[in-house]
């Protein structure tokens, strides 16, 4: 690196982490440039979590949420990025004070974080302790039977093509859960 | 890139609610029974003529067992909606 540059970058760094202490003390929120609610100033998420039956979780602060996001695992902190995210099967790990975890498996369903709070919103939410080991290896065999049995060159959009996708969700939809409830997290 | 389900020709209703089920399916007793009683649902939707019942369709839940059958019916109603 050349002489004159290192020192140049040296300073910006140094403005850099001024700018960021500034910000985490006065609370200010980077990403939105609007004035957060306290409760994100005070390092916490504040959740809500919804069922079209239930409510799991309504204005509960709590220190992060992890959700299992189309794209992939998307950890949610206090002052995250505002978005939305199409979630797959999988786990909504929400962890609390002390770092107890509280895991529910969600089929399907979207997340919206808003600057101010953030919403979880399934169609099914259950608690992974509730799940059945036995019968999700069971139903998963089932799947692949229907899924091997069904036609692959079935054109899209008929009867065929409908009847496999649904296997196909249901080998998605198992697998997902035997990864959790095997123990391997 | 669309996703299969909707190459197949599902709608993303219909895929949630699949999801759903197949995971109402695999729940301990007594979650289980409690999660399948409130999952099913059925709707018949009736075109009335002249005081008399014109046609009728029955849509039913059953998404898992006869996938084609719902959503063909589905299809069939709204088609009849429209026309």
């Amino acid at each position: 690196m050349n002489k004159w540059l290192r020192p140049a970058l040296r300073t910006t760094l140094r403005l850099w982490r001024r700018q960021w202490s500034a910000e985490a003390t006065s609370g200010a929120s980077v990403s939105t440039g609007a004035s957060s609610p306290s409760s994100e100033e005070a390092g916490r998420v504040t959740l809500n979590f919804f069922c079209p039956h239930q409510v799991i979780a309504k204005n509960r602060q709590v220190v992060s949420v992890i959700v299992p996001a189309a794209s992939g695992l998307m950890g949610i902190l206090p002052n995250h990025v505002p978005t939305v995210a199409q979630m797959r099967p999988g786990v909504v790990t929400i962890i609390g004070d002390g770092g107890a975890e509280e895991r529910y498996f969600v089929s399907s369903g979207f997340t919206f974080v808003h600057p101010d709070r953030t919403d979880i919103c399934a169609v099914e939410a259950v608690r992974v302790s509730d799940i059945d080991p036995e019968e999700v290896s069971k139903a998963l065999a089932d799947c692949e039977a229907k899924l091997a049995s069904s036609s692959s060159s079935a054109a899209a959009g008929t009867a065929e093509a409908q009847r496999a996708a649904v296997a196909q969700i249901g080998v998605d939809v198992y697998l997902a859960m035997q990864g959790v409830v095997s123990g391997t997290r | 890139m669309p996703q299969y389900w909707r190459v197949a020709g599902l709608s993303y209703l219909q895929y949630a609610n699949v999801c759903a089920e197949y995971v109402r399916r695999v729940l301990k007793e007594p979650e289980r029974t409690k999660a399948l009683s409130r999952a099913g649902y059925s709707m018949i939707k009736a075109t009335w003529k002249d005081g008399k019942v014109a046609s009728r369709v029955t849509l039913e839940s059953a998404l898992l067992d006869d996938p084609v059958k719902s959503i063909s019916a589905a299809a069939a109603a709204s088609e009849k909606n429209n026309s």
